[in-house]
């Protein structure tokens, strides 16, 4: 009995310590998707936090952003599927018809996965295929990213205040390219550069329009399909007037990459420059501006007001990314990437892998949920010096803009200052929602790449006078509309009726 | 004898001069671009656009480039893909070509078109890459080195070069008691040297330059080679200026693109002095023979 007591106790005490074992293994999750982020020790620290605080071990694995649709396309073919993969919204929805994704409704609820739910609030319905949840959205969380930046030295310089309605921007711009508000006796300056035509939205939006393919829907319920508008066709007249008086730098529509956009803003090429929200602050950080204009002072400033005190910026989508879970990974699995995902979701585990581990490379007050973050102070280093701050975003795979803004400037420094008036700007300026940019209905699929070119391509005939508004304009909207926008716009007009219980229709 | 020239042929002989060195300024001064880029301070760079000379020696850029752990890791995992492929390519094309190029071998134009039809058609991306997974070599720098390890055009030049030598050699050789691999190692190979040299260096630097193998059959990034992370720093640099950027990193995209294609090209740059006077002999191997 004594003999059969002991071996009773020696297997309890066995299976005890074999299920202890097995609960401290963690649940490895190879990880794919685009980027290239660096992996070094300081993001190694967020590994082991995310390993000891989730039992979750990511393996992450780096695919080449300009390649990684044709990358991701072979890593399904084989068996060893990611566990987790970050895409862009079309190519997840592509996936998904397919049945690639795991259905992820029976891992979240409110009680379970309560941060997840929050963070992705409705936006659930558009990851739903077939009454099944297949994915989780990367929330953008901020109505633009688009930003416009002033030289307030210029300003005044030339005796001008800040622009506010369109005219005044149009003075500015005029006084910017024929004033020398640079001095240099030299007729060398423009009144607004930028890389790329989209970044002249902000002047489209004082008439109601935006520089892109979008769906306004007006106060009176009815949808306003930008690209064939009168209040496009307005704005585009604007621009080709400003265009043709040589306010707007002509390399505007050429130039392919902000680095370009940047030498202009530190060679001082212009007084106007629509960027992205942070390049005004990188300029500081990482083009010597405040050695090549050392007398500038830059301010983050509201997109014009039209007649019609119509005003916005470009509109961001709410998510243009999404996570999806592989269908073949195993149940545990699923499991411990819907908790890896609703702890990127927490106020907490969003600066984790955002900024580093905490006490090191970042402070958080959770009372006035103020973030004291280390980057661009402490000669790089992080707080106890021992590491290297660079881009610690690697294993950040849901975007939580909003509280990237909660972020507190450690230096009274010019990087600083227009870091944060940038940032702030994002959430201040209007925006002009384009309401189906969710709606990737058959129609979009088929007809979008060609509609887009379409679009864009027509869009510089007109600013650069290549075709007459007045003669050509006709033609265009009959063409657009025949070669699929037509098509394309009522199949998402019938899919967002469906969605809100409307009964919207397109404005004459 | 002193060739008397006409005025006409001197005019040309400038023209022809100014000419060829302006080709070799548009060649060279990207390059030199690149090389001053990697010393100079961004603002030199952004103010004054077009430049002929650093403003100075600013190594911030290559210790950024050197302070990346990747980068290390990355030169060995390229110097052992490089050395190791190209010894095997060489070992595999000198053992095929060797044979394609014996008058006796049977059915030697039909295997000669079968491995010509392979530089037209080939199995396409996925195909291929499922038979290395299956193989296991996925995450592996044999995935770099075994796909690629024979290139048809490098073949048939080697083949071609060998048929261009006397088969008297042989003949005289196997008179005089040597085998067929005795004569290969003996007189054939040290005939050879200049192709051998030439070919050695196309397989050194497509290996050297190669990283779409590894975008496809490499997960981990310790196992990186230099091309790889090349364009993760290139990327990186372009994303920075582009979207989600805060970091508040100090060094130039410009200057550190530019200190990390120096680091990345200077390597395989210095062999070509080594090999040259193969290369010019070798450049004419096997092309006067088909």
């Amino acid at each position: 009995m004594k003999k059969l007591f002991s071996l009773i106790m020696v297997l309890a005490l066995l299976c005890t310590v074999t299920a202890f074992a097995a609960a401290e293994e963690p649940v490895v999750l190879n990880v794919f998707y685009g980027t290239s982020r660096p992996m070094n020790d300081a993001t190694e620290l967020t590994h082991q936090y995310i390993l000891e605080n989730l039992g979750v071990d990511v393996h992450l694995e780096q695919g080449d952003s300009s390649n990684f649709n044709q990358q991701l396309a072979l890593r399904m073919t084989d068996a060893d599927t990611p566990d987790i993969v970050w895409c862009d919204y079309n190519v997840w929805k592509d996936y998904a018809t397919q049945g690639a994704w795991a259905d992820i409704s029976g891992y979240i609820s409110e009680e379970k996965t309560p941060d997840l739910m929050k963070y992705v609030g409705t936006d659930w319905v558009f990851m739903t295929v077939d009454d099944e949840i297949l994915g989780v959205p990367s929330e953008l969380s901020v109505p633009s990213s688009h930003v416009v930046f002033v030289r307030k030295d210029w300003l005044d310089k030339l005796g001008l205040d800040v622009p506010v309605t369109l005219d005044e921007f149009t003075n500015v711009m005029r006084a910017f390219t024929t004033q020398d508000p640079d001095g240099n006796g030299i007729n060398d300056t423009y009144g607004l550069s930028a890389a790329g035509a989209t970044y002249l939205s902000f002047l489209m939006g004082a008439f109601g329009a935006s520089t892109e393919r979008d769906n306004f829907l007006n106060d009176d319920g009815t949808v306003t399909t930008n690209a064939i508008s009168p209040e496009y066709r307005a704005a585009l007249q604007y621009l080709h007037d400003i265009y043709a008086e040589g306010l707007i730098d002509p390399e505007l529509f050429t130039m392919s990459e902000q680095s370009q956009a940047q030498a202009k803003w530190g060679r001082g090429a212009m007084g106007l420059w629509s960027a992205w929200f942070s390049h005004a602050s990188n300029a500081y950080s990482r083009y010597d501006f405040a050695s090549l204009q050392p007398d500038a002072v830059v301010e983050a400033i509201l997109p014009p007001v039209g007649e019609n005190g119509m005003s916005g910026n470009l509109y961001s989508a709410p998510f243009t990314s999404v996570v999806g879970i592989s269908a073949k990974s195993s149940p545990e699995k699923v499991e411990a990437a819907i908790k890896y995902l609703n702890f990127q979701a927490s106020n907490y585990g969003f600066r984790v892998v955002m900024y580093g581990v905490e006490d090191e490379f970042f402070d958080w007050d959770p009372e006035t949920d103020t973030t004291t973050w280390y980057w661009g102070v402490n000669d790089n280093k992080s707080k106890s010096g021992k590491y290297e701050v660079t881009d610690m975003e690697v294993y950040k795979m849901l975007f939580h803009e909003n509280i990237q803004e909660q972020t507190n400037a450690l230096t009274d420094t010019p990087y600083s200052r227009i870091r944060v008036a940038g940032s702030n700007m994002r959430f201040t300026e209007p925006t002009r929602e384009d309401i189906f940019c969710m709606y990737l209905t058959d129609e979009y699929v088929e007809y979008h790449a060609d509609l887009d070119n379409y679009f864009n391509t027509n869009m510089l005939a007109f600013i650069m006078g290549e075709k007459n508004l007045d003669s050509d304009w006709d033609a265009y909207v009959q063409e657009y509309l025949n070669m699929g926008g037509e098509e394309e716009r009522e199949s998402q007009l019938a899919e967002y009726n469906a969605a809100h219980g409307t009964n919207a229709t397109f404005a004459q | 004898m002193k060739i008397r020239r006409t005025p006409g042929e001197r005019v040309f002989d400038w023209f022809n001069n100014i000419f060829m060195l302006l080709i070799l300024v548009v060649m060279l001064y990207p390059f030199w671009y690149v090389f001053v880029g990697s010393f100079s301070s961004v603002g030199h760079l952004i103010k004054n656009g077009f430049v002929l000379w650093p403003d100075g020696f600013h190594l911030d850029a290559y210790q950024q480039v050197f302070r990346n752990s990747l980068v290390p890791t990355a030169y060995v995992n390229t110097l052992i893909v490089t050395a190791g492929g190209t010894l095997i390519s060489m070992v595999l094309t000198i053992m095929g070509a060797y044979v394609l190029s014996l008058r006796q071998l049977p059915g030697r134009t039909g295997i000669t078109l079968f491995f010509v039809f392979t530089m037209l058609f080939n199995g396409g991306l996925v195909p291929t890459y499922l038979v290395v997974v299956q193989l296991g070599m996925i995450d592996h720098l044999w995935a770099l080195i075994l796909p690629g390890a024979i290139n048809t055009y490098n073949l048939i030049l080697m083949r071609n070069f060998f048929q261009s030598v006397p088969e008297a050699l042989y003949e005289a050789a196997s008179i005089d008691g040597e085998t067929m691999l005795g004569y290969v190692f003996h007189i054939l190979l040290p005939l050879s040297g200049a192709a051998i040299a030439t070919i050695a260096l196309f397989y050194a630097v497509a290996y050297w330059n190669d990283y779409f193998k590894s975008l496809i059959y490499i997960r981990s990034n310790r196992l990186w080679p230099m091309q790889t992370v090349l364009r993760q720093v290139l990327q990186t640099a372009q994303m920075n200026t582009l979207m989600y950027d805060d970091s508040a990193e100090s060094v130039a995209p410009e200057t550190l693109k530019d200190a990390m294609i120096m680091v990345t090209v200077v390597p395989i740059l210095v062999v070509y002095p080594f090999v040259q006077k193969y290369f010019v002999k070798g450049v004419m191997v096997g092309s006067l023979k088909g």
